[in-house]
C-alpha cells in the first residue's frame, strides 16, 4: 500500500516538473513577442496632462494607479482627472496593453462593478485624440493618451519610465 | 383591657395575612404592566430586527442583477430587477406594524428613485455609451443609492433609543413593584413582632407568677395563694392551683392526726407487750395514756369477783394506805358497784362520759409546789361481751378533744384484750405448778426403766462381736476375687498381645507378599523376554538359563501366594462366602482341568458324583475348588501309573468325625484316591503340617512347596467341615474331604439350576441373514430371549450388527468361523456352560483375543476376570450396565489415541513394561506417582492406563474415582496390573473402572500383551492377521520407515539436522523444507511423500498456514501431519488439529516418540490404503 502511494507521488512530481517546463517556455515565448510588439508601438503613444503640470515624467504604475483611480490626487494636491479613449480606438487597446496591462474588456469589468457598488465612476471616454487634447487643455489636473500622430498643442507630454 | 390569648394570636394571623396578600395583589398587578411592556417590544422590535437584513439584502441582490446585466450586455436581464424591486416592495408592506407608515412611504419612494436611475444607466451603459454625460448620471445614480440604503438602515434597522426607552419603563415599572413589596413587606414584619412581644409579655408574667405559686406548694407552704391578676386562660390556671393547695392543706391536716392516733395506738402496744401480771399491765396502760393525752391525774378500777370496781392502779393518785396492797382481794378503799357514782355510771353506759369544768374541790391535782382544779375529767369503760370489766378515769388540765376522744375509744379494745390476757395467764401460772409436781414422779419411774436397758445393750454387744467374725471371713474372699480379676486380666492382655503379633505378621505378609511380586515381576517379564531372544543375539545355553531363571520366579512365586494364602487362612482374614453349587460343578472342574494333565500321564481318571446326594450343597466354590485343585494336583503328581479318581458320596457309616456338628447323613463326603506312591504311616500325621513333604530327605523328585494340603486343611475347617487321610506305602492313598451339605432352599435352586430346554437355534430376530460379509458384529451367547433382544436392541443403536445363539457349542463355532467383535456370553447355558466356552475360546489361537464380557445370575466376577474376560455381569441388569458391557466391546468411536500410561511406583518394573509397550510399536510413557498420572492423564490424551494399585501417594482406587471424576472425555482403558491379593470388594469397585485386573504372578505379562493387543486393536480397527500376530522377531518400529518419503518443514537446522539423522536412520528418504511455502512446494513435486513432519514456527508462512492451505488440496488431505511445536501449552494442541495436523510433538522431540507417532500415523495410512483397495 506505502509503496504505491509512494509511486504515485513520484508520479505527480514528474508531472509536476513536465508542467512547470512548459509553462517557462510559453513564458519565454510571450515575452520574446511582448518586447517585439513593445518595440513597434513604442512611439504610437503619449501621455498628455494639462500644461500647468510640473510633472515631466510619470512612472507606469502611477499612471495605471491614475486611469484606474487608485490615486485621485497629483502631488501638488490637485485632483486627477483622468480620461480616456473610445474602446474601439487602437490606442485605448495600446495603453490597455502596455500601461494598464489589462485587457480592455478586463478594464470594463473593473469598472461595471466599481459603479454598481457605488464606489466609483470610471474616466470619461472621448471621441478622438483631439478630443481628448482639448479636454485636457481646458481641464486642470487633466491626464490623457493620444497616438503618436496626433497634435498635442497646448498639452503637456510627459514620458513613461 | 385583659383579651385572651386566642384573640391576641388570632389577631396576630390576621395581620400577617393582610401583609401577604397585599404584597400579593401589587406583585400580580406589576407583573402584568411588565408583560404588556414586554408584549409591545415583542411585536414591534423583533420584526424590525428580522426586516432589515432582509431588505438589506434584497437591495444587495436588486443592484447585483443590474450589474450583472450590463456585465452580460443583456437588456431583457433587466426585467428581472423589477422583480427583486416588487419584492422589496412586498417586504415593506409586510413589515406591517413594525415600520412607521411615513418611514414606509419614504423608503419606498428612495428605492423607486434609485431603481429608475440605476435602470437608465444601465441600459446606457449595455448600449455602449460611456460619454461624459453618463459618467455624471452615474455619479447620480450612486448618491440616490447611498440615500436609499441609510433609509433602509434607519428605518428597519435596530432602533436603539426606542428599544431601551421601552426597557427602561420595563424596568421603572419593576422598581416601583418592588418598592411597593418592600414597604408592604416591613410594615407587615413590624405589626407581627410588635403583637408577639406583646403577647408574649403578658404571657410570661403570668407564667413567672404561676411558677412561683406551684414552688411554694411543692415545698408544702400552702399559706399564701396564688394572686388571680386575669381573667385569662392563665388566670384559670391560677384559680385551679389555689383550689388544688386547699385540698392538699386538708389532707395533710387529716394525714396528721391519723398519725398521731396511731403512734398512740402502737406505742401503747409496745407498753402491754410482754408477760406481765394484771396489777403492772394496768399501771403501764395508764402511765402511758396520762402521758398520751396529756392527763395529769388518773385511775383504772377493775372489776372484782363481788361484781365491784376497785382502784386497781394510779397516776399521781392521792395514795393508798397501807391496807390497800392487794385491791382485787380486799376491796378496801373506794369500790363502785355498777351504776354507782360516775365510775359505776361509765361502767353502766359503756359509754365516755366527759366532765367539763368540775366545780372546784372536787379534785385537785397537787405537785410539790401548788395544786389546781383540772378542766375536765373522762371516764372511759373496758367492756366486753356486754360487761364492763374496767373503768379508766383521767383527769385534765383542758377540754376533752374529739381527737382524745377518738384516741381513748381506739384503745378501749387493745387495753380490753391486755388486761384479759393478763388475768388468764395468771390463772395459767398455777395450773403450771400442779404439773411440775406431776412430773417430779414421773422421773421416778424413769429411773426404773433406764436400769432395765441396760442389761438389753449388754446383750446386744454380744451379738455384735458374733458379726464382726463373719465380716473379717467376707473380707478374705473379696481378696481372693481381686486376685482371680487380676488374672484374668494379664490373661486377656497376652491374648490382645498375641492378637496384636498375629495381625503384624499377616500385615508384614501381605506387604511382603506385595514386595515381593513386584520384583519378581520384573525379573519374570524380563527373562521371558531374554528367553524368546528376540534379538537373537543369545547362544542356546544363555536362552536356556534364561528360562531357567524364569522357572525359577515361577516357582518362587508359587510359593509367595501359598505362603500368603495359607498366613490369611491363619490370621482368620479368608474371606469366604456360602452359596448354592451344583455337585455337578466339581465333577465339571475336576474333569476340564486334571483329565488332560492324567492323559499325559497315562493315567485313568475318574470323577462322579454318587446318587441319593443332593444336586446343591451350599459352600464357597472358590475354596472348595481350591482344596480339590490341591488334593487331585497331588494325586496326579505322586501317582506315575494307575488310576486317579474323584467321588462325591455320603460318608461311609463307621466314620468319626472329630467336629462334633458334622452329621453322617447332612454331611457330603469329597473322595480322592489314587494309586500313587502312598504315605508311610509315620509320615500321615504330618502331611498336613506346612512345609511338610513326605521325602523331604534326599531326592527332591517331587517339587511342590509342602503347603497345599495344610492350605486344603485349613480351607475345609474354614467352611464347617475336615479332612482325613487313609494311606498304604506302595499302593496309593486316599484323600477325603467331609463339608456339611448347608441348608439349600428352594428359591436357591430354582436360582442354580438350568431347568431350561436346550436351544440351539434361536428364535430371535437377529442380524444373521442381513450380515454383510466384511461387516464386524457382536455375538450374544444368551439363552433367555427377553434379555437377549433387548441386547440386539442396544447393540443395532450403536449401528452395529448383532448374532444370537442360546447354544454354547454354536457360540465357539461360530467365533472360530468369523470372528466377532466381541461376545456377550451367559455362563448358565444349556448345552456347554460359559466357562466351558471361555475356556475353548482361549484354547484357539483363532479366537483368544476376542473379547469376553461375562453375564451370569450368579455373582462371582473375580472368576470372570481371572479367566480374561473384559468384563462381569450380574444378571438381573440394568439397560445402563448391558449398554456399559456393549461399550467395552465395541471399539472407541473416534479421537482414540493409542498412547499407554503406566503408572508403576518400582521404576524398573515400569520401564520394563514401557519397553515391551514399545517394542510391540506402542506409544508408552511411564509414570511413578498417582499426581503425575493425573497431571499426565490431563494434558494429554491416552487411550490406555496400565495402573499398579500400590502407589506411594494415593490408592489406586483412589487415583480411578478422581480420575472419573476430573476427565471430561472418555476414560481410557484400564488395565490393573497389581501384585496385591484383592478382596471381593476391591475387585467390585475396580470393575466399575478397569476392564481387567492381572495379578502380577507367572502367567501375567502375557496376559497384559493380550489386553494391550486388544486395546490396539480396538483403537487400530485394522491389520487383519494382527490380531493374533505375536511379536515374533518382527521389527515393527524399523520396517514401516523403509521406503518411505517423508518431508519435514523445519527452519532451524539443528533440529532438522537431528530429526533426518534418525529418520534416515531408520530406513527413510527426507525432504527439507524451510518454510512453509517451500514445504507446499516440495509437495507440490513430490506427491509421493508419506508424512509431514511440520514446525509451527516457521518464517514466511507458518505451520498453521502450510496445514490449512496443504488440507485444500485434494491429494493431500489424507496425508499424515505432524505438528512440532516448542510451545508446550495448554490448547496448542487443539490449534494445531484445527488447523488440519493429524498429530502434534512438543520440541524437544523424544526420538522414541517421534519414531512411534510416525509408525501410528504411516501405518494407519498404509492399513487405509489396503482398506481402500479391497
Amino acid at each position: 500500500m506505502s509503496v504505491r502511494s509512494r509511486r504515485m507521488h513520484v508520479r505527480h512530481r514528474c508531472q509536476a516538473g513536465r508542467r512547470f517546463v512548459i509553462v517557462a517556455w510559453t513564458c519565454l515565448a510571450l515575452a520574446l513577442r511582448l518586447t517585439a510588439a513593445y518595440a513597434d508601438q513604442d512611439l504610437a503613444l503619449r501621455i498628455v496632462v494639462d500644461p500647468e503640470n510640473p510633472a515631466t515624467e510619470l512612472s507606469r504604475d502611477d499612471l495605471a494607479d491614475v486611469f484606474l483611480k487608485s490615486s485621485t490626487r497629483w502631488p501638488d494636491g490637485t485632483a486627477v482627472r483622468p480620461v480616456d479613449q473610445k474602446s474601439e480606438s487602437a490606442v485605448r487597446k495600446t495603453f490597455s496593453e502596455r500601461i494598464l496591462k489589462r485587457t480592455i474588456a478586463a478594464v470594463r469589468s473593473y469598472w461595471q462593478q466599481r459603479i454598481f457598488s457605488g464606489r466609483d465612476v470610471p474616466p470619461p471616454e472621448l471621441e478622438s485624440d483631439d478630443a481628448v487634447i482639448r479636454y485636457v487643455r481646458e481641464h486642470r489636473g487633466a491626464v490623457g493618451y493620444v497616438s503618436g500622430a496626433a497634435n498635442a498643442g497646448g498639452t503637456k507630454v510627459v514620458s513613461v519610465k | 383591657l385583659q383579651p385572651s390569648f386566642r384573640v391576641k394570636l388570632l389577631l396576630i394571623v390576621g395581620a400577617t395575612a393582610l401583609a401577604l396578600s397585599a404584597v400579593v395583589i401589587g406583585s400580580a398587578a406589576s407583573g402584568v404592566r411588565q408583560g404588556r411592556d414586554l408584549a409591545s417590544v415583542e411585536r414591534r422590535m423583533v420584526p424590525r430586527l428580522l426586516l432589515g437584513p432582509q431588505l438589506e439584502a434584497e437591495f444587495e441582490r436588486l443592484r447585483r442583477g443590474m450589474q450583472d446585466a450590463v456585465a452580460a450586455q443583456d437588456a431583457n436581464a433587466l426585467d428581472e430587477s423589477r422583480v427583486t424591486r416588487t419584492r422589496l416592495f412586498e417586504l415593506i408592506a409586510s413589515a406591517g406594524d413594525a415600520l412607521d407608515p411615513h418611514d414606509a412611504a419614504l423608503l419606498r419612494w428612495r428605492i423607486q428613485d434609485y431603481w429608475d436611475k440605476a435602470s437608465g444607466v444601465s441600459q446606457r451603459l449595455i448600449g455602449g455609451e460611456s460619454g461624459e454625460s453618463l459618467v455624471a448620471e452615474m455619479t447620480q445614480m450612486q448618491e440616490l443609492q447611498r440615500a436609499a440604503v441609510l433609509a433602509i438602515r434607519k428605518t428597519a434597522g435596530f432602533n436603539r433609543e426606542e428599544l431601551s426607552a421601552t426597557f427602561a419603563s420595563i424596568h421603572a415599572a419593576n422598581e416601583s413593584a418592588n418598592e411597593f413589596r418592600l414597604a408592604i413587606g416591613l410594615g407587615g414584619l413590624v405589626l407581627g413582632l410588635g403583637l408577639s412581644l406583646w403577647v408574649s409579655r403578658s404571657m410570661l408574667r403570668g407564667l413567672a407568677e404561676l411558677s412561683a405559686g406551684f414552688s411554694r406548694f411543692a415545698t408544702g407552704d400552702f399559706s399564701r395563694q396564688i394572686e388571680v391578676t386575669s381573667e385569662d386562660e392563665l388566670g384559670h390556671v391560677a384559680r385551679e392551683a389555689n383550689q388544688m393547695a386547699a385540698n392538699l392543706k386538708r389532707l395533710d391536716e387529716h394525714r396528721e392526726r391519723s398519725d398521731w392516733l396511731r403512734e398512740g395506738q402502737a406505742g401503747l402496744s409496745d407498753e402491754l407487750r410482754g408477760e406481765l401480771d394484771p396489777a403492772a399491765v394496768a399501771t403501764r396502760a395508764l402511765w402511758f395514756l396520762a402521758y398520751k393525752v396529756g392527763a395529769r391525774i388518773g385511775a383504772i378500777y377493775a372489776k372484782g369477783d363481788d361484781g365491784r370496781f376497785y382502784v386497781a392502779a394510779e397516776y399521781a393518785g392521792r395514795g393508798k394506805g397501807p391496807e390497800a396492797e392487794d385491791t382485787f382481794a380486799s376491796g378496801a378503799t373506794p369500790s363502785f358497784a355498777l351504776g354507782e357514782g360516775l365510775v359505776g355510771q361509765a361502767a353502766a353506759q359503756e359509754e365516755i362520759l366527759v366532765m367539763d369544768d368540775p366545780p372546784p374541790g372536787y379534785l385537785t391535782i397537787r405537785s410539790g409546789l401548788g395544786e389546781s382544779a383540772p378542766r375536765a375529767i373522762v371516764l372511759v369503760p373496758l367492756a366486753r361481751a356486754g360487761a364492763a370489766t374496767s373503768v379508766i378515769e383521767l383527769g385534765l388540765f383542758r377540754e376533752c378533744t374529739d381527737q382524745t376522744r377518738e384516741f381513748l375509744t381506739s384503745v378501749k379494745l387493745m387495753l380490753m384484750t391486755a388486761f384479759e390476757a393478763a388475768r388468764s395467764q395468771a390463772a395459767l401460772r398455777g395450773l403450771l405448778a400442779q404439773s411440775q409436781e406431776l412430773a417430779t414422779r414421773l422421773a421416778a419411774q424413769e429411773q426404773e426403766l433406764r436400769l432395765n436397758n441396760q442389761e438389753l445393750q449388754v446383750q446386744q454387744e454380744e451379738l455384735r462381736k458374733a458379726n464382726e467374725e463373719l465380716e473379717s471371713q467376707r473380707h478374705v474372699l473379696s481378696e481372693k476375687n481381686t486376685e482371680l480379676d487380676e488374672a484374668r486380666r494379664r490373661v486377656q492382655q497376652k491374648a490382645d498381645e498375641l492378637e496384636k503379633v498375629s495381625s503384624y505378621k499377616s500385615q508384614f505378609l501381605a506387604n511382603m507378599s506385595h514386595e515381593l511380586r513386584t520384583p519378581l515381576n520384573s525379573m519374570l517379564l524380563l527373562s521371558h523376554l531374554l528367553a524368546e531372544n528376540d534379538a537373537g543375539n543369545l547362544t542356546p545355553k544363555q536362552v536356556e538359563h534364561s528360562k531357567t531363571i524364569h522357572g525359577a520366579g515361577k516357582d518362587l512365586l508359587a510359593l509367595i501366594n501359598q505362603v500368603l494364602d495359607l498366613s490369611k487362612i491363619e490370621a482368620g482374614k479368608e474371606e469366604y462366602e456360602l452359596e448354592p453349587v451344583p455337585l455337578e460343578h466339581f465333577v465339571l472342574q475336576a474333569r476340564r482341568v486334571f483329565a488332560p494333565l492324567a492323559e499325559e500321564k497315562h493315567l485313568r481318571f475318574t470323577a462322579e458324583v454318587a446318587p441319593g446326594l443332593p444336586a446343591m450343597i451350599r459352600t464357597d466354590r472358590l475354596r472348595m475348588d481350591r482344596i480339590l485343585v490341591n488334593l487331585l494336583g497331588n494325586a496326579v503328581k505322586f501317582t506315575d501309573h494307575g488310576s486317579v479318581s474323584l467321588r462325591i458320596e455320603r460318608p461311609k457309616s463307621d466314620v468319626r468325625f472329630q467336629r462334633s456338628d458334622l452329621l453322617p447323613e447332612e454331611t457330603v463326603a469329597f473322595v480322592v484316591e489314587d494309586s500313587g506312591i502312598g504315605i508311610p504311616l509315620d509320615a500321615q500325621s504330618r502331611v498336613f503340617a506346612p512345609f511338610e513333604q513326605v521325602e523331604s530327605r534326599s531326592d527332591r523328585r517331587y517339587a511342590g512347596t509342602g503347603l497345599g494340603l495344610a492350605i486344603a486343611r485349613e480351607s475345609a475347617a474354614l467352611l464347617g467341615g475336615e479332612m482325613s487321610l487313609a494311606s498304604t506305602p506302595g499302593r496309593g492313598s486316599t484323600f477325603t474331604c467331609y463339608l456339611p451339605e448347608g441348608r439349600v432352599s428352594t428359591a436357591d435352586a430354582g436360582a442354580g439350576q438350568s431347568s431350561r430346554p436346550v436351544r440351539t437355534a434361536s428364535r430371535i430376530d437377529d442380524d444373521r441373514a442381513v450380515l454383510g460379509p466384511e461387516e464386524p458384529y457382536l455375538l450374544i451367547v444368551e439363552d433367555d430371549d427377553v434379555l437377549a433382544a433387548q441386547l440386539v436392541d442396544i447393540i443395532r443403536s450403536r449401528k452395529l450388527r448383532a448374532i444370537v445363539t442360546g447354544s454354547g457349542r454354536e457360540a465357539v463355532q461360530r467365533a472360530s468361523e468369523r470372528r466377532p467383535l466381541g461376545i456377550l456370553l451367559d455362563v448358565k447355558l444349556p448345552d456347554i456352560d460359559g466357562w466351558e466356552v471361555m475356556e475353548r475360546l482361549r484354547r484357539s489361537p483363532a479366537t483368544r483375543s476376542i473379547p469376553v464380557h461375562f453375564m451370569s445370575g450368579v455373582d462371582t466376577p473375580e472368576r470372570g476376570i481371572a479367566m480374561g474376560a473384559v468384563g462381569y455381569l450380574t444378571k438381573p441388569a440394568t439397560r445402563a450396565e448391558l449398554t456399559g458391557a456393549i461399550m467395552t466391546l465395541t471399539p472407541p468411536s473416534q479421537g482414540g489415541s493409542q498412547r499407554i500410561l503406566v503408572v508403576e511406583d518400582s521404576v524398573g518394573q515400569g520401564e520394563v513394561l514401557v519397553e515391551i509397550l514399545r517394542g510391540q510399536g506402542l506409544d508408552a510413557d511411564h509414570v511413578g506417582t498417582g499426581c503425575a498420572a493425573l497431571a499426565r492423564l490431563q494434558s494429554a490424551s491416552y487411550g490406555c492406563l496400565i495402573l499398579d494399585l500400590g502407589l506411594p501417594d494415593m490408592d489406586g482406587l483412589g487415583l480411578l474415582e478422581t480420575l472419573a471424576q476430573r476427565i471430561e472425555t472418555t476414560m481410557p482403558r484400564v488395565v490393573v496390573h497389581t501384585g496385591r491379593a484383592l478382596t471381593r470388594k476391591e475387585t467390585r469397585q475396580l470393575e466399575l473402572y478397569a476392564e481387567a485386573v492381572i495379578l502380577k504372578d507367572g502367567s501375567s505379562e502375557a496376559r497384559l500383551l493380550e489386553e494391550i493387543h486388544s486395546f490396539v486393536r480396538h483403537v487400530t480397527e485394522t491389520l487383519p492377521g494382527a490380531q493374533n500376530s505375536k511379536p515374533d522377531g518382527e521389527k515393527v518400529v524399523d520396517r514401516s520407515l523403509v521406503g518411505k518419503t517423508i518431508l519435514l518443514a523445519e527452519d532451524d537446522m539443528r533440529t532438522v539436522y537431528a530429526i533426518s539423522a534418525l529418520l534416515r536412520g531408520k530406513g527413510a528418504e527426507v525432504l527439507v523444507a524451510d518454510t512453509g511455502r517451500e514445504a507446499l512446494e516440495v509437495l507440490n513435486h513430490h506427491p509421493d511423500v508419506g508424512g509431514v513432519l511440520m514446525d509451527i514456527m516457521m518464517p514466511e508462512m507458518n505451520g498453521y498456514e502450510a496445514m490449512r492451505q496443504l488440507r485444500q488440496d485434494d491429494r493431500f488431505r489424507a496425508l499424515p501431519v505432524i505438528a512440532l511445536t516448542a510451545k508446550a501449552m495448554m490448547g496448542e494442541r487443539e490449534r494445531c488439529l484445527e488447523a488440519g495436523a493429524s498429530d502434534y510433538l512438543t520440541k524437544p522431540v523424544d526420538s522414541e516418540r517421534l519414531l512411534a507417532t510416525l509408525h501410528l500415523w504411516l501405518g494407519k495410512r498404509e492399513a487405509d490404503g489396503i482398506g481402500s483397495r479391497h
